[in-house]
């Protein structure tokens, strides 16, 4: 869908298009990211045209093909927004603009050829290893029971077989999405590793740790001043580190503790403890495709 | 990720889901007349729901073979139990002679690509369940597991053997 968008370069709003995403890859290269959703909000008319000359020629393949490209478009203008975040250390929003960026990449994805997908699966390996700095390994996932859900394109009931139209298939330019109306009742909520949405994440709400040190390894990495755009890849070593409170303390000495005990009869099983050491090694610096 | 096949002598009856949802004859008859049906389960006390992917999927199998019959066994709209996760629930489906088994698997294989469309490094489970009729008898088979290994796995297995 992608090449199939750039063929019709003629258009002149395709060829608007194409410099105004030139000119966002670059600022993103370049790690400019003030203003990220701008360049977004001049082309959105274009798109809104270029569905009008599809329908009006009635070629519901470039209808679907201009939906694409505008999300194509705004996967640059998020990833700017997510770098942002990360450069401002406002980590706990970057999560979700994170996961916007992986849900774009995979709509392009399920409506283009692998070979066809340009950087974007450079660009997802390198949001997968983003994605390992965070503290979040567990989501929640709703159980429930849907009674009455309507199609957004023709309106009718999803949960007989009267609507033609496929969950996330394109029609006419418009995604078919699945609208809930009824909830019967909900069954719970499990704890799931691979949710549909990563949004929905756990968090103890009374624990005593501080969001430093929940993004400490997003920060630490942070803190190297990589380029964003750069691939590297997170190495974990365990290591036997000695507790400071101890250092000095013999083994036939009174325990720090309090407990009256020699410490070689109390707490030395604790004189070290295990230590997760991480080393980041950089690879090659994403190639992004310009038009 | 593991594959589990678990294959059982079953003898599956509709007649409280019938009788619950005061199903007409015309829909009980599919399970005679149609070759593929997607049927529900029973979740909690008294309800009885249809997986997650059950109209997708039979939309998506009719849109795709047009030589074999797919359809639900309900009158009207079903109820369907929604698990948000990535895995792949798919319908419980009756299936009306042994025959059909590898077409299911096939067409259940073809499914699952279009799912893992654009998500070709995720890794993801399906959940499914096909009650097979042979003659007088009745198997029910079910998967869980990896869904990018779902047809290769059945490939493997002599399916006359089952």
């Amino acid at each position: 869908m992608l090449k199939y968008f750039i063929e019709y370069m003629n258009l002149d709003q395709v060829k608007s298009i194409c410099v105004a995403i030139n000119s966002m890859k670059r600022k993103l290269q370049s790690g400019d990211f003030i203003n990220p959703m701008q360049e977004f909000e001049d082309v959105e008319p274009m798109f809104q045209e270029i569905k009008e000359i599809a329908v009006k020629t009635k070629n519901e393949r470039l209808a679907n093909a201009q939906y694409v490209f505008k999300e194509y478009f705004l996967l640059f203008c998020e990833l700017r927004n997510y770098f942002n975040k990360l450069k401002i250390k406002d980590y706990k929003a970057s999560w979700d603009k994170l996961q916007d960026c992986f849900d774009i990449i995979k709509f392009v994805g399920k409506f283009t050829n692998e070979e066809n997908r340009f950087e974007l699966p450079s660009l997802y390996d390198l949001l997968l290893e983003y994605e390992a700095l965070y503290p979040y390994k567990l989501f929640c996932s709703s159980e429930f029971v849907i009674e009455k859900a309507t199609c957004s394109i023709c309106g009718k009931s999803v949960l007989g077989l009267d609507c033609p139209h496929i969950k996330g298939e394109l029609y006419w330019g418009e995604p078919c999405i699945h609208k809930i109306e009824k909830i019967k009742y909900f069954q719970g909520v499990a704890l799931v590793a691979h949710p549909e949405n990563k949004r929905c994440i756990m968090q103890v709400v009374d624990d005593d740790i501080t969001d430093d040190e929940k993004f400490k390894k997003l920060d630490d990495f942070i803190g190297l001043n990589l380029p964003f755009l750069q691939m590297f890849s997170i190495n974990s070593k365990i290591e036997r580190k000695m507790d400071v409170k101890y250092k000095n303390v013999g083994r036939n000495d009174i325990c720090p503790c309090g407990s009256g005990k020699k410490f070689k009869r109390c707490c030395i099983s604790k004189l070290y403890y295990q230590h997760i050491k991480y080393s980041v090694t950089p690879s090659k610096k994403i190639e992004l495709f310009y038009f | 990720m593991e594959e589990k096949i678990k294959v059982i002598n079953s003898n599956t009856s509709f007649s409280e889901y019938f009788e619950l949802e005061s199903i007409s004859d015309n829909t009980r008859k599919k399970l005679e007349t149609v070759d593929f049906v997607a049927v529900p389960a029973k979740y909690g006390d008294n309800d009885f729901c249809f997986a997650q992917e059950t109209i997708e999927f039979i939309k998506f199998c009719r849109q795709n073979d047009t030589h074999h019959s797919y359809d639900i066994l309900a009158d009207a709209d079903i109820k369907v139990r929604s698990l948000h996760s990535f895995d792949i629930w798919a319908p419980i489906i009756w299936i009306a002679t042994e025959i059909l088994l590898p077409i299911a698997i096939n067409v259940v294989g073809d499914f699952i690509k279009s799912k893992l469309k654009g998500r070709e490094k995720e890794n993801a489970n399906i959940d499914i369940t096909m009650i097979v009729k042979r003659k007088h008898e009745e198997k029910t088979i079910h998967y869980s597991g990896d869904a990018k290994t779902f047809k290769e796995t059945f490939e493997k297995i002599d399916l006359n053997k089952m």
